[in-house]
């Protein structure tokens, strides 16, 4: 979940990899964002093993230019950032998409709710997950980057190039979409348990 | 207030990202909207519900990153090793492929839409040329200076105005350049790939137009290289760093790095002898776990024989090895020895099989 204290031990662990080449502080940036740099990743290309790869020589990368951390204002975008240029680099090698933009590219974002923390019947959760998985591909993707990886929309913005609007736009599409999904489904006694206090 | 107005307010409400302010109006709105309140309220649940993605696993991954890394610092681009002194670790051209995507773009290469140059590499109107046929060398002298060793069925060309106020040549095949350092006038290689402006320097290039890539091993000084496809990047190298550009890129099927930046090898560690990129300068045929195929193209330069291999599984198989007076019939048999093929040699056809 996004968290003020996420953003605060990134900045703490950038410090320690570029004053001190902390090696555990590597690994513990390593463990926090290569999760969602590699389904970033798989999103675009569509392979595991490339995923792996590719989030692997972004941290490469990061260790290489270490000494520069400092002047880097926000690690995980100049990550996400770095991860995409690997990402269409790859596309672009592969040549099965040989013009490469956001839109036409399939994206495979993995999301998914659990029902029972929601206090929702299987059924609605289901309904959800489809609303989600329906999403157009770009919408998809940014709804997913706000919400599990925790980025604001000004981040999502520079990752991918887009306007700030655009991201909350599509925000606004996505979160319409999952709300017709459970709108039939709300009875007004169920509601009242939860929400009618 | 409109719906497009709340919705808003919700996404930023959700995201984190509504000031006080904001969230006020959305609660103000939400008390006129009971149906939306409802909706937002089990929006905010899905919107925090935890996770269960399909995970990668994340020790092992780690551990596998650390491998790649530590590969890429002991193989890959020569940052801090270039005048570390004598230990000299040898490479392995397996490692390669995993860690060139990150040395490309270490030196900041970004290939985007590899767009063919029209201009060609300018060319003076009275030309000299010096080749050599298969199966001979030979070494020339510039009027600079410049000394070049000159491998089997290669050609440099070079104009009358040579070493006016700049010296360049054009290579077709393999040779290694001692370029004469001359304050202020480079030393321009024009391949069919890459152009290399070189200061004082040792290198060996390799662009055969019937091979699979371009190789660049720089033995001392420094150069600076601009790929053909893509002018506006520049790659340095450094001593003992050598470029690989691949030739082709429209066929390929499996993501090979188009560059590939990694360290020439030496076979002794006090480098009395020049790496295996250029030992053929000393007469030595060598073969740095090549397939079968690429020693195929090398033994018909090096003997000028035609190579047949009947078997494509045959083709993608590797061996090392270096030679020095054998002739061809017996660096089949030593290849035979590893390899489970069959060779016949009639005239000068070679062909080998299962």
């Amino acid at each position: 979940m996004p968290v003020m204290s996420e953003k605060t031990t990134i900045a703490d662990l950038q410090q320690k990899i570029a004053l001190y080449e902390d090696m555990n502080a590597y690994r513990q940036l390593y463990e926090l964002l290569n999760e969602q740099l590699f389904w970033f990743v798989f999103s675009f290309v569509k392979s595991k093993e490339a995923a792996e790869e590719i989030v692997s020589d972004v941290f490469i990368k990061l260790w290489k230019i270490r000494d520069e951390l400092p002047s880097i204002r926000n690690l995980q975008v100049f990550l996400y950032v770095i991860a995409r240029n690997y990402s269409l680099n790859y596309i672009i090698k592969e040549y099965k998409y040989p013009h490469v933009s956001l839109d036409e590219i399939q994206l495979d974002v993995t999301t998914s709710i659990n029902p029972e923390e929601l206090y929702i019947s299987a059924e609605m959760s289901g309904k959800i997950n489809k609303a989600i998985a329906e999403l157009p591909a770009q919408c998809r993707l940014i709804f997913r980057m706000v919400r599990e990886d925790g980025l604001k929309h000004k981040e999502v913005a520079d990752i991918l190039n887009l306007s700030k609007t655009t991201i909350r736009n599509q925000l606004v599409i996505a979160v319409r979409k999952i709300a017709q999904a459970i709108r039939p489904h709300l009875e007004p006694v169920a509601a009242k348990q939860r929400y009618g206090q | 207030m409109k719906d497009e107005r709340i919705w808003e307010l919700i996404v930023l409400k959700l995201s984190g990202e509504a000031t006080p302010d904001q969230e006020a109006e959305l609660e103000e709105a939400l008390k006129q909207r009971p149906d939306l309140a409802l909706q937002a309220g089990i929006l905010e649940g899905v919107w925090n519900s935890r996770q269960e993605r399909e995970q990668p696993d994340t020790a092992d991954s780690f551990n596998r990153h650390l491998q790649r890394l530590s590969n890429h610092l002991s193989d890959g681009t020569l940052k801090y090793d270039a005048e570390a002194g004598p230990t000299r670790r040898t490479f392995s051209l397996r490692a390669i492929v995993p860690v060139a995507v990150a040395a490309c773009l270490a030196l900041g290469i970004i290939i985007v839409l590899l767009v063919p140059r029209k201009e060609k590499a300018p060319l003076a109107t009275t030309q000299n040329e010096v080749w050599t046929k298969k199966g001979s060398r030979s070494k020339l002298t510039l009027p600079d200076g410049t000394e070049v060793w000159l491998n089997a069925s290669s050609k440099v060309t070079y104009g009358n105005d040579f070493n006016d106020d700049t010296r360049k040549v054009t290579l077709e095949g393999e040779a290694f350049f001692e370029v004469t350092k001359r304050n202020g006038v480079p030393f321009i290689i024009h391949t069919h790939m890459v152009d290399i402006r070189v200061l004082g320097t040792a290198l060996n290039v390799r662009a055969y137009a019937d091979e699979k890539i371009t190789e660049t091993a720089l033995i001392r000084g420094t150069v600076e290289i601009v790929l053909q496809r893509n002018p506006e990047k520049k790659i340095i190298l450094r001593p003992d760093e050598k470029l690989v550009v691949r030739n082709d890129t429209a066929t390929l099927t499996k993501p090979e790095p188009i560059l590939t930046l990694s360290q020439v090898h030496y076979l002794d560690k006090e480098q009395r002898n020049p790496p295996v990129e250029a030992l053929w300068m000393k007469n030595k045929l060598v073969f740095d776990d090549e397939t079968l195929q690429q020693i195929a193209l090398k033994l018909e330069r090096w003997y000028d024989v035609k190579v047949i291999i009947q078997d494509k599984q045959l083709e993608d198989v590797q061996y090392s090895g270096i030679f020095e007076n054998e002739d061809i019939s017996e660096v089949l048999y030593a290849l035979q020895l590893t390899g489970n093929f069959h060779y016949t040699i009639r005239k000068k056809v070679v062909t080998i099989g299962l």
